[in-house]
């Protein structure tokens, strides 16, 4: 363990991360088996299991993290999805026979929006304030004006800026999210630049355009070579698909799926790489050294494998790629910080003398999968 | 019993903990001990904290990771020493799961016991499931689902018909002839539309409403387009629409149950188990339709061949099966169309009703 005294100059230090794909896989299978005897009852359970696997397997400076949420807000979280999801269905549905539906459509729309900030908030507070490391929990301190701000009305700019808008409300959100996080008493920043949003929206969106193109192209291209082939052969009555056209047609969907799942990996890498390499805590740096091309490359073996398996090989795809978002993580700063961090609750207890911790992890909120 | 101050006599048992007091980001070495509903940790400093069991919260058992305890005000211990750990808490429910979890056989033992469970589920309970389904639709619900379906297709797919009253006279004509053999929960009727993409083809939607596409009413001679309409009205008696609404969302609920921590992974490849596990309900009631169609053919006097060359000269399967046929087959929610030709081709004896 390094005791980094003078600052910058302290050594960079890495996270690891020890969970293996074959000790992962039994407890999904089991997780997995679970959830179907109870009709996806169990689902939060399982959810607990794995985040309290993954967290604990998680290292840095030689302690773990701990996952200390319970399962009942999860709970509570995927039932009001569901109700939700049950109100457009069904209003949906019977708007085809009374008009009267469609109010209750839109209002249940309206509603569903204006509650979105509130319910982001509240899933952000659960994520952090169950999210433990040695001894401390984290939080986070983002407004529910805040929340209010970046995910109602500038998420509203978005849509009316056709996405020109995006780049610059990515930036804000990873400010939110990671410049509102803190440990103990220890607060992180986020210290990026516009430039660098748009650096990063420039690459992907040429590259996903540029990518669904050439593939679209050469697709037609075959297409047309083997109507002009087939032209004649066939009599021009004949609706229905021969093996080869079809073979061609699961080809093309397959490769579809590919490009996407390709694409949506760079996505998620490069915006990963940016957005860690800008945060900060008091005096540490955090930075990611991720090679986007490799993580791409990974993720098509990951995809593919997990098709071919018909979803059996999920457990080590999630493994592998825990491991390489996290490991490609160091901190480098004085890390005295770290040894002399308090927890908040201190001065709030003090003050109340009563019991903070146990009941703040109860009451921090539920969980809503955005 | 003072509430405030549990009694403590010396413990049987101790194990070695690191112990964080929930304020500050170090560990220091404890003690920990268990007498009845009360726990007690030494501290290196020789302090001595007791808590009811009652206000502690053990994490279960989880793979070969430390055994942890969240302690009231956020204070937490961790145990390296499990098995000493298992001595000091008794076992609860968690313990068999861990037992499942921590062992290859008994892992693989668990994933047999899920593909059992989901094979079941697809063959019998998801049919049975939709079979009660079905019968409790109402009929404003199978009407109002015509009505949608109906929309769609001329969305996407048809136009408006082209068939003179002559050609439409045929075809009532014929399925006239059906009348009083069949036993449908509703009544049937027939509309006709320009098929487009659809060709010669015919469909049952949910109410009893059959649609026969213009090309379908124009290219199939008299017995074949009674052995078409023979199939539709099977399909209308056993309310097969219907029953494969229910279908999908048996089988949507089975997988959201499988992958229900679902990501871009799960998603994608679910929606292919999906397509292949209805393609095998989708089989299955089209040979239920041709059993009928053929048991309606035989009570008339016909036999299933007219029908069967149509199939085949309709969707006429590949000359040489290989490997890619075989593969999409798998995909393709009717039969085989040379396996359907020759069942119809058989002479079957007359069923009793």
């Amino acid at each position: 363990m390094q005791d980094g005294a003078n600052g910058d100059m302290a050594p960079a230090t890495p996270f690891t991360f020890t969970a293996t794909g074959a000790e992962y896989f039994r407890i999904w299978i089991v997780n997995t088996a679970l959830s179907l005897v109870t009709l996806g009852f169990y689902t939060p359970w399982a959810l607990v299991r794995k985040r309290q696997y993954f967290y604990g397997n998680t290292h840095f400076r030689n302690e773990t993290f701990s996952f200390l949420g319970r399962p009942v807000p999860i709970l509570i979280g995927y039932l009001m999805v569901l109700g939700v999801t049950a109100v457009f269905q069904a209003s949906s549905i019977l708007a085809k026979s009374n008009k009267i539906w469609y109010a209750v459509f839109g209002g249940a729309l309206l509603a569903w929006v204006l509650l979105i900030p509130y319910l982001v908030r509240k899933s952000i507070q659960f994520r952090t304030s169950t999210a433990q490391w040695n001894g401390l929990r984290f939080g986070h301190r983002a407004t529910l004006g805040q929340s209010y701000g970046l995910f109602l009305w500038r998420a509203l700019l978005v849509y009316i800026s056709f996405g020109f808008y995006l780049p610059a409300w990515d930036l804000r959100r990873a400010a939110l999210l990671f410049g509102g996080l803190k440990w103990g008493n220890l607060t992180f920043a986020f210290k990026a630049k516009l430039k660098d949003y748009w650096v990063a929206y420039l690459i992907l969106w040429g590259v996903s355009a540029m990518a669904i193109t050439i593939f679209f192209g050469a697709a037609f291209a075959v297409l047309m070579v083997n109507v002009f082939m087939e032209k004649g052969a066939k009599g021009a009555d004949s609706k229905s698909l021969d093996p080869a056209q079809m073979v061609f047609l699961a080809l093309f969907m397959a490769g579809y799926l590919v490009l996407i799942f390709i694409i949506s990996a760079l996505w998620k890498s490069l915006l990963f790489k940016t957005n860690w390499n800008a945060v900060t805590a008091g005096p540490l740096t955090f930075a990611c050294k991720l090679s986007v091309p490799k993580f791409m490359l990974r993720s098509a073996k990951w995809y593919s494998l997990t098709v071919l398996t018909l979803g059996f090989y999920r457990p080590w795809a999630q493994v592998e790629q825990t491991r390489m978002l996290l490991e490609s993580l160091t901190i480098s700063g004085d890390e005295s910080e770290i040894t002399q961090a308090i927890a908040t609750a201190l001065a709030e207890q003090n003050a109340m003398g009563g019991a903070v911790g146990e009941v703040a992890v109860e009451n921090a909120g539920f969980e809503v999968g955005f | 019993m003072p509430a405030n101050k549990p009694p403590f006599d010396p413990p049987l048992v101790s194990v070695e903990v690191d112990y964080w007091d929930g304020l500050h980001s170090q560990f220091q070495k404890a003690t920990l001990a268990r007498e009845a509903d009360v726990i007690a940790l030494t501290l290196a400093s020789g302090e001595i904290e007791r808590f009811f069991t009652r206000d502690i919260r053990v994490d279960p058992p989880l793979a070969k990771l430390p055994r942890e305890v969240g302690l009231p005000r956020g204070a937490r211990l961790r145990c390296r020493d499990t098995e000493a750990f298992a001595r000091l808490f008794p076992q609860n429910g968690w313990h068999g799961i861990h037992f499942f979890e921590s062992r290859t056989r008994t892992a693989l033992l668990a994933m047999l016991v899920m593909a059992a469970v989901l094979a079941a589920t697809w063959k019998w309970g998801i049919p049975l499931a939709a079979d009660v389904a079905t019968s409790n639709t109402p009929a404003e619900v199978s009407r109002l689902l015509e009505s949608r379906t109906l929309e769609t297709l001329d969305q996407l797919f048809t136009k408006p018909t082209t068939l003179s009253l002559q050609e439409k006279n045929r075809v009532e004509g014929l399925f006239r002839r059906l009348g009083p053999h069949l036993h449908s929960p509703r009544p049937m009727t027939l509309i006709y539309r320009n098929g487009g993409a659809l060709g010669a083809n015919a469909m049952a939607l949910p109410n009893g409403t059959i649609l026969v596409t213009d090309a379908m009413a124009r290219k199939a001679d008299d017995i074949a387009l009674l052995g078409v309409l023979a199939h539709e009205a099977g399909h209308v008696e056993g309310n097969h629409p219907i029953k494969a609404l229910w279908q999908r969302v048996g089988l949507s609920l089975l997988w959201a149950g499988l992958v229900g921590d679902a990501t871009q992974l799960g998603d994608i490849s679910s929606g292919l188990v999906m397509t292949l596990t209805e393609n095998g309900y989708g089989r299955g009631m089209e040979h239920e339709a041709d059993v009928r169609a053929l048991e309606l053919l035989t009570t008339l006097g016909y036999s299933g061949k007219p029908l069967a060359d149509l199939l085949m000269k309709l969707a006429p399967p590949p000359k040489k099966k290989n490997f890619g046929a075989w593969l999409l087959h798998w995909f393709d929610n009717h039969p085989d169309t040379a396996d359907r030709a020759e069942f119809l081709r058989k002479t079957h004896p007359i069923p009793k009703h």
